[in-house]
C-alpha cells in the first residue's frame, strides 16, 4: 500500500529515497508526482514531438533516481531535474534534424473558442521550434516551468541579465514568427 | 526602456508604477503597440490554459515504475488523478443539474399545481364499447346515449404500472353491468366525500407553505451583504502560469474532435388527448431525460437518449361478440434512441450553438422516431444549459394491427463536456 508523504519535504523524500528501502519507492513517487507535470511541460514543448518527448521525460526521472539514490548532501529536485531534462534534450536535438512543417496548421474562422486557443498554442509550439536552443529553452522554463529569471541563469549557467534577455527576445521571436498567422486572429484580441 | 521591455516587464509583474503610466499612455496612443500587447497577453493566456503538456502519458510513467523496479500506479491512484483532473467540471454539472431540476420542479405543473383538485385522479383506461352496425356514429353520443346499446366502462387503477397493460373488455359481462353501475354510484359519492377533505387538506398545506415562505423571504433580507461574481477574474498583471497545481486546477479538456457530452433535463409533453380521456398528472419521473452523446467532429454527434415518458394510446378493437371496442389510455415507458445532433458552427452566436436532433428507438410498447431543435448555452467551459423541442411519432401495434401516437415535448437541462 502506497504511504501518503505529500506533507514530507523535497529533502525528507530523498533521505527516505537514499536510506529507507520500505519507503524508497513511495517517497520517489511522491516527488514524481510534484515534479512530473512541469518535467513533462519542458519536453514536450522543447520536442513537440510526442514520442521524444516521452522518451526525455522517462530517461529524465530514470537518471535523476539512478543519481540521487548514490549522491550525498542536498539536492534542490526541481532544479536538479530540469538539469536533467535540459542535457538530455540538448543532446537530443544534435543528434536529430529539424524538420518544421508549417503547412499542418489550417486556421479557421469563426468566433474565438476553444479551438482558437489549441491553434494559437499549436502555433506557439511550431514557433517555438524555430528558434535556437537557448531561446526555447529559456522562454519554457519561464512560461511553463514557472522559473524566476535567477532560477533561469542558475540552470542555463548563464547571467541574471542574459536570461532575462533571451526570455524577451524568445518571446519578441514567437511574435515575429506568428505574425502572419496572428494576424487571421487578431480579432479575437480586441 | 524600449516598448517592447516595457510590455515584457508588465507582464513578468516587474514594472513600477512611473514606468507602467508610460506604458499605459503609449498604450492608448499607438496601435502597434496595442497589437504586441493584445498578442503577448493571448500568448500568455492560451499558454496558461495548455494542459495537455502537463499530463504525461500514463503508459510513460508506468513504462518509468516498471524499469525502476517500483510498484506501478495503483488503479485508484489513476481514480485520485482523474478525480483531480476532472473534478471541477463533474461538480460544476451536478450543481447545475441539481439547479436546473429545482427550477423545472417550481415552474413545471408536475404533481400538485394549479389542478390540485385534479391530483388524486388517475385516469388511465377508458373503453367503449358499440355494435359494428352503428360505426358511423359519434364516440360521445355513443357513449352517453345508453338506448343504443352503447355500453361505458370507466376504470380508474391505483397503481401507475398497471398502466401499461391492455384492459381487454370481455363483452360478455355487459349483463352484469347494471349491478357494478349501482356499485360505482356509491363508490363514486364515497370518492366525492374523499375529494372535499382532500381540497380541504391542500388548502391548510398550501397556507402553511405560504407561511413557511415569507419566513424564507425575511431570512434572505436579513442579508443584504450577499455578493454575487464570477469565479475567476482574469489580471493580465499578476497573471503568472508559474505552477503546474495552477493549471492543472483550471483544467479544461475540451477537444470538439474527442469529447464526450453527458446530458440531463427534465420536460413536459403536449398530447392531442381525447377529448373524453383525462389526461394524467406527470410525475417528476415522467419527465426526465439523460442522454450521453460522442462529438464526430465539431458539428455533428452521435449518442443515446434514454427516457422515461408517457404516451397517449388510442387503437380499437372487435370483440368475440363482434362489438368495436376502443381503449385509450397514458402509459409510462420507458425508451431508448440514438440520437443524430447537427449544430452547426456558423449560425453560434453569444456562446449559443442551435442544434437539430434526429433520433430513433424503441420503448417497451412500440418504435419511436423524433425530430427535435434546441439551444445550447456555454454556460462556462464545458457546462451548458439547453433549452430543446421536439416532436415524437410511436407507432404501435395492437393485435396485429398497426397503430400511431404523437406529442410535443420541451425540455431544460444542462449538459457537461469531458
Amino acid at each position: 500500500m502506497t504511504k501518503n508523504l505529500k506533507n514530507n519535504t523535497d529533502s525528507e523524500l530523498i533521505r527516505m529515497l537514499r536510506n529507507d528501502k520500505k519507503l524508497s519507492g513511495d517517497a520517489f513517487k511522491e516527488l514524481y508526482s510534484r515534479y512530473s507535470p512541469n518535467i513533462h511541460a519542458y519536453c514536450y514543448k522543447i520536442f513537440n514531438d510526442e514520442q521524444t518527448a516521452e522518451d526525455i521525460f522517462q530517461e529524465t526521472f530514470m537518471r535523476f533516481y539512478q543519481n540521487v539514490k548514490v549522491q550525498e548532501g542536498n539536492v534542490n529536485v526541481h532544479g536538479y531535474l530540469i538539469t536533467i531534462a535540459r542535457n538530455l534534450s540538448l543532446n537530443q536535438k544534435k543528434k536529430s534534424e529539424r524538420i518544421v512543417y508549417t503547412d499542418k496548421l489550417d486556421l479557421h474562422e469563426g468566433e474565438y473558442n476553444r479551438q482558437d486557443r489549441q491553434e494559437l498554442l499549436d502555433l506557439i509550439a511550431m514557433a517555438l521550434e524555430l528558434l535556437e536552443f537557448e531561446f526555447q529553452d529559456a522562454f519554457i522554463l519561464r512560461e511553463y516551468n514557472g522559473l524566476s529569471y535567477e532560477e533561469i541563469a542558475e540552470i542555463t549557467g548563464t547571467t541574471l541579465n542574459n536570461a532575462k534577455s533571451r526570455v524577451f527576445r524568445a518571446r519578441n521571436k514567437i511574435k515575429q514568427i506568428l505574425k502572419p498567422y496572428l494576424k487571421d486572429l487578431e480579432k479575437h484580441f480586441k | 526602456m524600449k516598448h517592447e521591455n516595457l510590455i515584457n516587464e508588465y507582464f513578468d509583474g516587474n514594472l513600477d508604477s512611473t514606468n507602467q503610466e508610460l506604458l499605459f499612455n503609449e498604450l492608448a496612443s499607438s496601435e502597434e503597440l496595442r497589437y504586441d500587447f493584445n498578442q503577448l497577453f493571448a500568448m500568455k493566456m492560451a499558454i496558461g490554459k495548455d494542459t495537455a503538456a502537463f499530463v504525461p502519458a500514463i503508459s510513460s510513467t508506468e513504462a518509468l515504475f516498471a524499469n525502476l523496479g517500483i510498484a506501478g500506479t495503483t488503479s485508484s491512484n489513476s481514480l485520485a488523478g482523474f478525480w483531480t483532473l476532472y473534478k471541477a467540471p463533474i461538480l460544476t454539472g451536478l450543481m447545475a443539474t441539481m439547479a436546473t431540476a429545482l427550477v423545472m420542479l417550481w415552474l413545471l405543473p408536475i404533481g400538485s399545481g394549479s389542478n390540485n383538485s385534479e391530483k388524486s385522479r388517475i385516469p388511465v383506461v377508458s373503453s367503449y364499447s358499440y355494435d359494428t352496425a352503428d360505426l358511423t356514429l359519434e364516440l360521445p353520443e355513443e357513449k352517453n346515449n345508453e338506448s343504443n346499446g352503447a355500453l361505458i366502462q370507466n376504470r380508474e387503477l391505483n397503481k401507475t404500472k398497471e398502466l401499461n397493460k391492455i384492459v381487454s373488455v370481455n363483452a360478455r359481462l355487459n349483463s352484469q353491468l347494471n349491478n357494478l353501475q349501482n356499485q360505482i354510484a356509491s363508490l363514486n359519492s364515497i370518492t366525492n366525500m374523499l375529494r372535499e377533505e382532500n381540497k380541504a387538506l391542500e388548502l391548510s398545506t398550501n397556507q402553511q407553505t405560504n407561511s413557511e415562505l415569507n419566513i424564507n423571504k425575511k431570512t434572505m433580507g436579513d442579508n443584504p451583504n450577499t455578493v454575487f461574481q464570477s469565479n475567476f477574474v482574469e489580471q493580465p498583471n499578476s497573471f503568472s502560469s508559474n505552477n503546474a497545481n495552477f493549471i492543472i486546477n483550471n483544467f479544461n479538456t475540451y477537444n470538439p474532435e474527442t469529447s464526450i457530452k453527458l446530458e440531463a433535463a427534465l420536460g413536459r409533453y403536449f398530447q392531442n388527448i381525447g377529448s373524453d380521456f383525462v389526461e394524467r398528472n406527470n410525475t417528476f419521473s415522467d419527465n426526465l431525460r439523460v442522454s450521453g452523446l460522442y462529438n464526430l467532429s465539431r458539428e455533428y454527434s452521435i449518442g443515446l437518449d434514454l427516457r422515461q415518458e408517457n404516451f397517449y394510446q388510442e387503437f380499437t378493437d372487435i370483440s368475440n361478440s363482434g362489438q368495436k371496442l376502443i381503449y385509450q389510455q397514458q402509459p409510462t415507458v420507458y425508451s431508448a434512441s440514438m440520437i443524430f445532433r447537427y449544430a452547426p458552427e456558423y449560425l453560434e452566436f453569444l456562446q449559443v450553438r442551435p442544434n437539430i436532433d434526429l433520433s430513433v428507438g424503441a420503448t417497451n410498447i412500440g418504435e419511436l422516431a423524433r425530430i427535435g431543435v434546441g439551444l445550447d448555452y456555454y454556460l462556462f467551459g464545458n457546462t451548458y444549459f439547453y433549452f430543446k423541442s421536439d416532436y415524437t411519432f410511436l407507432s404501435y401495434y395492437h393485435k396485429n394491427i398497426n397503430f400511431s401516437s404523437n406529442k410535443y415535448g420541451t425540455h431544460l437541462g444542462i449538459g457537461v463536456e469531458f
